[in-house]
């Protein structure tokens, strides 16, 4: 996680900065709205890179975010995504946190 | 990057990303026009040979899209309880048939006229027309693609106009009504189909097959 990163909410504790990186909202957000996906189509969804994209993925299933299932279908490998329990609480959290904090800014 | 973190919208680009391939309206037509075939054939030809209408949604749908769908634009199921409410509205809808077929078969008279049963097969093609409207307004509003209102509301229209036609020539008969519709509904939705799909085709490229997991 950069300094920048940590430095956007100094004061706010609530703010899940896993979550907060845009790539990684953008991957959790798609992730959010489906039950599970391939790596393609997150990848596509999110107009990433690969190796951008394995890299965030590896950060969220570190944190136990994301669950990453290896299959092949075909005898071609897959890489399935679904977010854990953890993962679409922390995802709620954060959107709740983020409405509050627009919320308490004077017009 | 996609910028858009309205949670609607990505859900609706989700379902778009799927159902811009044009293979459900394809195969919708293709089971419409063999559901025609198959009245026709049981009305007239009397083969039996037509009974083959289910297979073009139920099966070779999922294995298009394996083959064409997925491999291009990736995979993604959806929410089970979106998969539940559908089995509900299917499990509501079969009991329907089911309480009407209880009915008819206590109150079945030969020699006598079922008044709930010519209104239904007077107006099949209304009902089935209504049925197939709210499947595409449902999966327009799921994923914001606007042909599929266009459909419903080509769907319904041809339903009041079969059984309008139908009523003067044949009344009360259930195949009358519903051949109409079929070949009228099924050869648009087919043509409508089969030009989105060589467009999906045209435009997402199959990836190299190592290009489509992750490093």
């Amino acid at each position: 996680m950069s300094s920048q990163e940590n430095d956007l909410f100094p004061q706010n504790p609530n703010i899940d900065r896993i979550v907060h990186a845009p790539a990684r909202l953008s991957i959790m957000a798609n992730l959010y709205v489906v039950e599970s996906a391939d790596f393609l189509f997150i990848q596509k969804r999110t107009e990433l890179t690969r190796g951008n994209l394995s890299a965030h993925m590896s950060i969220l299933e570190k944190q136990g975010y994301i669950e990453v299932q290896k299959e092949f279908v075909d005898r071609i490998p897959r890489t399935l995504l679904r977010l854990t329990k953890k993962g679409r609480k922390a995802f709620q959290n954060y959107r709740r946190n983020m409405k509050d904090f627009f919320g308490e800014l004077p017009d | 990057m996609d910028k858009s973190f309205d949670l609607q919208e990505t859900g609706r680009q989700a379902h778009r990303a799927i159902d811009q391939d044009g293979l459900l309206e394809l195969y919708l037509g293709l089971t419409l026009l063999s559901f025609a075939l198959f009245l026709i054939d049981s009305l007239f030809l009397k083969t039996d040979l037509f009974f083959i209408w289910p297979i073009f949604l139920f099966i070779l749908l999922p294995i298009s899209r394996r083959y064409f769908t997925y491999p291009r634009v990736g995979y993604a199921s959806f929410s089970p309880a979106k998969k539940k409410l559908l089995l509900v509205l299917l499990l509501i809808f079969n009991l329907v048939f089911l309480v009407l077929g209880i009915y008819v078969a206590l109150t079945f008279d030969p020699g006598k006229r079922i008044p709930i049963l010519d209104l239904i097969f007077g107006n099949f093609s209304i009902i089935i027309g209504l049925i197939i409207a709210v499947v595409f307004l449902y999966k327009g509003r799921q994923s914001g693609i606007t042909r599929f209102y266009l459909y419903a509301f080509i769907s319904v229209a041809s339903g009041i106009l079969n059984a309008t036609i139908s009523r003067a020539d044949f009344p009360d008969t259930l195949g009358d009504t519903m051949i109409g519709y079929s070949v009228v509904v099924g050869i648009i939705l087919l043509a409508s189909g089969a030009n989105t799909f060589i467009r999906f085709l045209r435009k997402n490229p199959l990836p190299h097959r190592n290009l489509r997991d992750c490093k």
